[in-house]
């Protein structure tokens, strides 16, 4: 009996320390998704450093800043530039990559480019139909997120391109890859979808989607490095204070040339090529 | 058994430790602990200083990274400027103004790629490198945009295109550079708190840890330094305690040698003076006991010899006394012999009233005789008085002898030096003498030598001459040959004339035999002579080699002689200069013998004096006895007088006889008694003198009763002193010894 007790607080103090040696991450899912879990790079360094990462939460980078200045997590992805009143909490923040918010029509759609304000008029429901911005006359299909979610690409596209106007009703989906799956099987639809996502498609489905130019600017490296494509983001991983031990291990390993291969199957490298 | 280890024992034996060094090693160890210390505190100090020190590494750092944040700075107004610039271009229609807003925008953009490499060079580590080069791709991306779309666009007059240029791609490009620059300023202030909370947390960390071995050092030295003091002063003052209670006096204690360093040493010198001080101490002790002893003697027999002295007084006064009325009686006897005298004048011119008076006479006599008696036993004990000075005068005369006959010995040694050096001064001449005499001898064999090679020259002169007369001789001889053969030739031819002449021829032929007869015979005879002169020759020649033989030997003989003339002169000037020296010692002996005579003189003088006294005392004794006889004369003459005077009653006749006899007596006593006067009034100069002498006596007794009495006083006064020293009490020795002090005294 008395054994036993004193088994549970050995294990009761042994238990956080092991927390704190590992690493918690809480945060962007294009981050979460695109890079750590499915994109390879934890179980990377996992096996390269022996560290763990003993949770990886995807609920966006607002929730993962909040976690992280609460001191929830070691570690925390944000899909976008830190605001005021985060930096303020002594943040500090890496870019490790680059992601845009490809706006993605069907293949077949001959719409090669759309201006800011035409997207605009689009997703707030203003613009329905693709003569309207010089397409077929057929009407336009648009699918987003969860908008009452907050995600990252939510907000961005809301304020690089809405200007913070409402979405108009359209059809809702949960993951952003289910979104391009869904555009595949839709020759008027439209939607905004992280460019990186585009990598864990099968090629049949690539081969049913194009990402167009916006304002002129098409999605390339560069002109999302150099922020020319509208709706692009800094992708950071966000510690409270600079980053420390095994933290600041992982974001070496992340900006190294190992590293940013990772980030590179989905985003854009901060290495030159 | 349990063993305590408590830091005083440990301390204790640390300071043993120091104990065992010289002084002058305990201070260089002293001097290289501090000069240790310092330099330890001094290399903590350094060490301290160094991180956190102007071009230290945490500074190069923290300034490394302000620089960078200055850069980023200067790079996020160059970009605003290039903006504004742009805009004002793309708004500008004068061609001048716009050339040169370009020129402004070029130097921009070349400023601008310059701070992005100054930044590159500024950051070492590879991901802020990384976060640059993303910030500089972008502005490329904007200047790569400016240059080759926006400028050319305004060139070709489409204002439209540039304008939505600047305000979309351009202006997106502008907000991603803002971005980018400050989520790096941002990280980068974040670094310069951090770096500083680190460097002052390192600041803190090296003053604690510099106070705390400055510290250390501090006590390390300080114990030291008190274990040195310690080993140095604790041994000194211990020392210093026992020099003073030996400065008290107190000999009996050890200083117990701990140290093996100069205070060691000084306490065994300390040990070893004690030690030295005990021993004189003790010396001293018995020498002041044996005085006390010496000087009680001699305060016994001073007083011995003060009262001798005083009773010898009292016995001189009373000789005195007693010569002066011996004296007295003497003048009385005088003036009485002189009435007597008168009286026998008269007797001798009236007989008949001195036959009248004779019985008056007779009776005076018979007071003479009693004043005569008187004086006899006066004189008599003056006598035995004289007897006792003179035996006093006597052991003074035989002291005074002895050293007169030192002196004489002495006197008679120098002479017999003086005696001995005449001696040999004396064979030195001799020697001298017989030296030039073998001199002249030499000089006259030199000369009879040459006077025998002058006669032998002669002689060799003769013989030779008489050589070379044989020679003539031979000569001659030869020619009477020669004439005699011829002679004979002739005579022969005469002969054979003769016999040609026949008959007439006959007398001639006899002639002519006659004269070969002749020939042959003085052939003969020269012959002869021939054989003389050959064989005078042969001896001449004989003698002439002997001669010169003997003129060798001569010369040989002078050289001999003349050397043994010089032998002789060297010996002549050897023994000059020896007996020079010798006639030096005889002259100092001589001299000796004036300095010793001189002494021997005032000895003698002395001895003179003394036998003088002697002498004096012996007359004066010799006197006394005169007197005495006299005396006794006197008597027996008076009694003579008596029965005279008695018998003068019987025979007047020889009255007259008798009274010139006594005329004649009394004019011998007269002279008697003036020689006794006279002796008496040197006996009493010469008791005066001994009176003198004897209160020179007196006061040399005082003298030395009072020079005893400062000894004794100076014997208590040292005795006191050594009391000072503390001495085991079997050593004093002297405590118990008997002192006269100057009471007794």
């Amino acid at each position: 009996m008395r054994n036993k007790l004193l088994t549970i607080l050995f294990a009761a103090t042994l238990l956080p320390n092991v927390a704190l040696a590992d690493i918690t991450y809480s945060g962007s899912s294009t981050i979460g998704t695109g890079i750590l879990k499915e994109g390879g790079a934890v179980a990377a360094f996992e096996k390269k450093s022996g560290k763990k990462f003993t949770s990886v939460e995807i609920p966006g980078s607002g929730k993962g800043i909040q976690a992280l200045i609460d001191g929830k997590v070691d570690l925390a992805g944000a899909s976008r530039t830190l605001k005021a009143e985060e930096k303020k909490a002594g943040l500090a923040a890496t870019t490790i990559g680059y992601d845009a918010i490809a706006v993605f029509v069907h293949k077949s759609n001959p719409v090669k480019n759309l201006t800011k304000e035409q997207l605009k008029g689009i997703f707030t429901g203003k613009i329905t139909n693709w003569k309207e911005v010089g397409g077929k006359n057929a009407p336009i299909v648009p699918n987003t997120e969860f908008i009452a979610s907050k995600r990252a690409t939510i907000e961005m596209f809301q304020e690089h391109i809405m200007d913070g106007a409402k979405y108009g009703k359209f059809k809702e989906i949960d993951l952003p890859r289910d979104q391009i799956v869904d555009l595949t099987r839709q020759e008027n639809g439209i939607c905004s979808v992280s460019l990186g996502l585009l990598a864990s498609l099968s090629s049949e489905e690539k081969g049913k989607v194009k990402a167009i130019s916006v304002s002129g600017s098409e999605p390339s490296d560069k002109n999302i490095q150099s922020g020319a494509y509208l709706i692009s983001r800094p992708l950071l991983l966000v510690t409270k204070g600079l980053a420390k031990g095994d933290v600041k291990e992982f974001i070496s390993f992340i900006l190294s040339a190992d590293g940013q291969a990772f980030v590179e199957k989905n985003f854009v490298s901060v290495r030159k090529k | 058994m349990a063993i305590t280890f408590n830091p005083l024992t440990k301390l204790a034996s640390l300071g043993n430790i120091f104990g065992r060094l010289k002084m002058r090693d305990k201070m260089v160890l002293l001097s290289v602990i501090v000069f240790i210390g310092f330099l330890v505190s001094a290399l903590a100090s350094v060490y301290t200083v160094n991180e956190v020190k102007i071009g230290g590494h945490l500074y190069v750092t923290i300034k490394q990274t302000k620089d960078a944040l200055e850069q980023f700075a200067l790079l996020k107004s160059d970009l605003n400027q290039i903006r504004a610039e742009s805009f004002g271009l793309i708004g500008e229609a004068d061609a001048d103004k716009r050339a040169q807003m370009k020129a402004v925008i070029d130097q921009l953009s070349l400023d601008a790629n310059e701070k992005f490499a100054t930044l590159v060079k500024l950051t070492t580590s590879e991901e802020k490198q990384l976060a640059i080069g993303d910030a500089q791709s972008t502005w490329e991306e904007f200047s790569a945009t400016m240059t080759n779309e926006l400028i050319p666009a305004l060139d070709a007059g489409d204002a439209a295109k540039a304008r939505e240029l600047a305000t979309n791609v351009q202006k997106m490009r502008y907000d991603r550079f803002i971005e980018q620059i400050s989520t790096m300023v941002d990280t980068f202030k974040m670094e310069i708190t951090e770096l500083e909370a680190q460097t002052g947390s390192a600041i803190r960390k090296k003053v604690i840890l510099s106070g705390a071995v400055s510290a250390v050092i501090f006590l390390i030295v300080l114990l030291a330094a008190f274990l040195v003091t310690r080993a140095v002063t604790v041994p000194l003052n211990r020392g210093l305690e026992f020099a003073r209670s030996v400065a008290e006096g107190n000999l009996d204690e050890t200083l117990e040698v701990r140290s093996q360093d100069e205070i060691g040493e000084l306490s065994e010198s300390l040990n070893t003076m004690v030690e030295s001080l005990r021993l004189m101490v003790n010396r001293v002790n018995a020498s002041a006991q044996n005085l006390a002893v010496v000087s009680g003697s001699i305060f016994t027999a001073a007083k011995t010899v003060m009262a001798t002295t005083a009773s010898q007084a009292t016995g001189i006064g009373e000789a005195s006394q007693a010569v002066q009325a011996i004296n007295k009686s003497a003048n009385e006897v005088s003036s009485n012999v002189d009435t007597l005298s008168s009286s026998a004048a008269e007797t001798s011119s009236s007989t008949l009233e001195m036959a009248a008076s004779v019985e008056e006479v007779a009776l005076n006599m018979d007071n003479l005789l009693g004043a005569v008696e008187e004086v006899s036993s006066s004189i008599t004990q003056i006598a035995a008085a004289i007897k006792q000075i003179s035996q006093g005068t006597a052991t003074l005369m035989e002291a005074s002898n002895t050293a007169a006959s030192s002196v004489y010995e002495m006197n008679a040694s120098i002479s017999e030096v003086e005696k001995s050096s005449r001696e040999a001064a004396a064979i030195s001449g001799g020697v001298l003498q017989d030296a030039e005499f073998g001199m002249t001898s030499a000089a006259d064999a030199i000369s009879g030598m040459d006077e025998i090679r002058r006669s032998s020259q002669i002689t060799t002169e003769v013989i030779i001459s008489l050589s070379a007369k044989a020679d003539n001789i031979g000569a001659i001889l030869k020619v009477i040959t020669e004439v005699n053969e011829q002679t004979n030739l002739l005579a022969l031819n005469a002969a054979i004339i003769a016999a040609q002449a026949g008959d007439h021829g006959k007398g001639f032929a006899v002639v002519a035999g006659e004269i070969k007869e002749l020939a042959d015979r003085t052939k003969n005879s020269t012959g002869e002579i021939s054989r003389l002169i050959n064989g005078v020759q042969v001896e001449t020649k004989r003698a002439v080699d002997a001669i010169t033989a003997a003129e060798k030997n001569i010369e040989e003989g002078v050289l001999l002689s003349t050397r043994s003339g010089e032998a002789l002169q060297k010996i002549v000037a050897g023994v000059k200069s020896s007996t020079d020296q010798i006639n030096a010692i005889a002259r100092a002996a001589t001299e000796q013998t004036t300095g010793s005579s001189l002494i021997n003189e005032s000895v003698e003088k002395f001895s003179r004096m003394v036998q003088q006294i002697g002498t004096a005392t012996n007359e004066q004794a010799k006197v006394s006895d005169f007197i005495v006889s006299s005396v006794e004369r006197m008597r027996s003459l008076a009694a003579q007088v008596r029965t005279s005077t008695q018998e003068q009653t019987k025979t007047s006749n020889t009255i007259a006889k008798s009274t010139e006899q006594i005329t004649g007596m009394i004019s011998s006593i007269k002279t008697s008694c003036d020689i006794q006067a006279t002796s008496t009034a040197s006996i009493t100069k010469a008791v005066s003198g001994i009176e003198q002498s004897t209160d020179k006596n007196l006061e040399a007794a005082s003298l030395l009763d009072t020079a005893v009495s400062s000894l004794a006083e100076q014997t208590a006064v040292l005795q006191k002193e050594m009391g000072a020293f503390k001495l085991s009490s079997d050593r004093d020795t002297f405590a118990d010894a008997e002192m006269p002090t100057s009471s007794q005294v």
